[in-house]
């Protein structure tokens, strides 16, 4: 892939986990701090495709797979806490 | 052809990169837990989707690497829809979303418990006898 859309892409992605990161730190309840950790972690995976794609090598492809397949359980989890516990 | 897949795939991975950042401003800037999630909901599907169908076309020599990279995206609108609905439940359960701007609020019956499930009964049921027995079919 050409150099200038790397970059451009990686460039974006750095602006939209900073504010994900923004959120997750600010979010006034747990729940708001989990919905921003589910969309980092969409982030992250951009990212590492975007890594994949511009090196052209198939090595980060499992860790896309596996951050696919186990990414909401974090959230999942908190979720079900907060819900259990104000219950 | 070369050069214009790269540059097809260039432009999808910019154009999910750029749902990623309207969900980043989204998820600073608005109220309350479901906008934000109406907002970050956007890169974990169609963002992803279009960065990974921009990587995939860098991979057309490599087919297994391209099942691989749809079985990425399968994962992730099977999953996505899982957490949000448990925390958009959840947000409804705690009072972490306000409630007075809702129209029609069809869980507050199942979470809030009896009270309201029976007030709600009585109204509808109230409303529903007297157009049962009472009501058109003579008229008809």
């Amino acid at each position: 892939m050409t150099p200038l859309f790397v970059w451009v892409a990686l460039a974006l992605l750095s602006v939209a986990a900073v504010l994900v990161l923004v959120r997750l730190v600010r979010g006034p309840t747990t729940l708001d701090r989990a919905a921003a950790v589910d969309v980092f972690v969409a982030v992250v995976l951009c990212g590492v495709a975007v890594a994949a794609a511009a090196q052209g090598s198939i090595v980060l492809v499992p860790v896309l797979l596996v951050l696919s397949l186990l990414g909401f359980a974090g959230s999942v989890a908190v979720a079900r806490f907060v819900g259990r516990d104000d219950r | 052809m070369s050069a214009v897949l790269d540059v097809v795939s260039g432009v999808l991975v910019v154009l999910g990169a750029l749902l990623a950042v309207t969900a980043g401003v989204g998820l600073v800037r608005f109220g309350d837990l479901w906008l934000r999630m109406h907002a970050g909901t956007k890169p974990q599907v169609a963002g992803l989707l279009l960065v990974l169908a921009g990587c995939a076309l860098r991979f057309t020599h490599h087919p297994g690497t391209i099942a691989a990279l749809v079985l990425v995206g399968l994962f992730q609108v099977v999953t996505a829809p899982v957490s949000a609905h448990v925390l958009a439940r959840a947000g409804h359960r705690s009072g972490a979303v306000p409630r007075d701007g809702l129209v029609h609020d069809d869980l507050a019956r199942a979470v809030d418990g009896d009270a309201d499930g029976d007030a709600d009964g009585a109204r509808t049921g109230g409303t529903g006898h007297p157009d049962g027995p009472a009501g058109d079919a003579p008229g008809r």
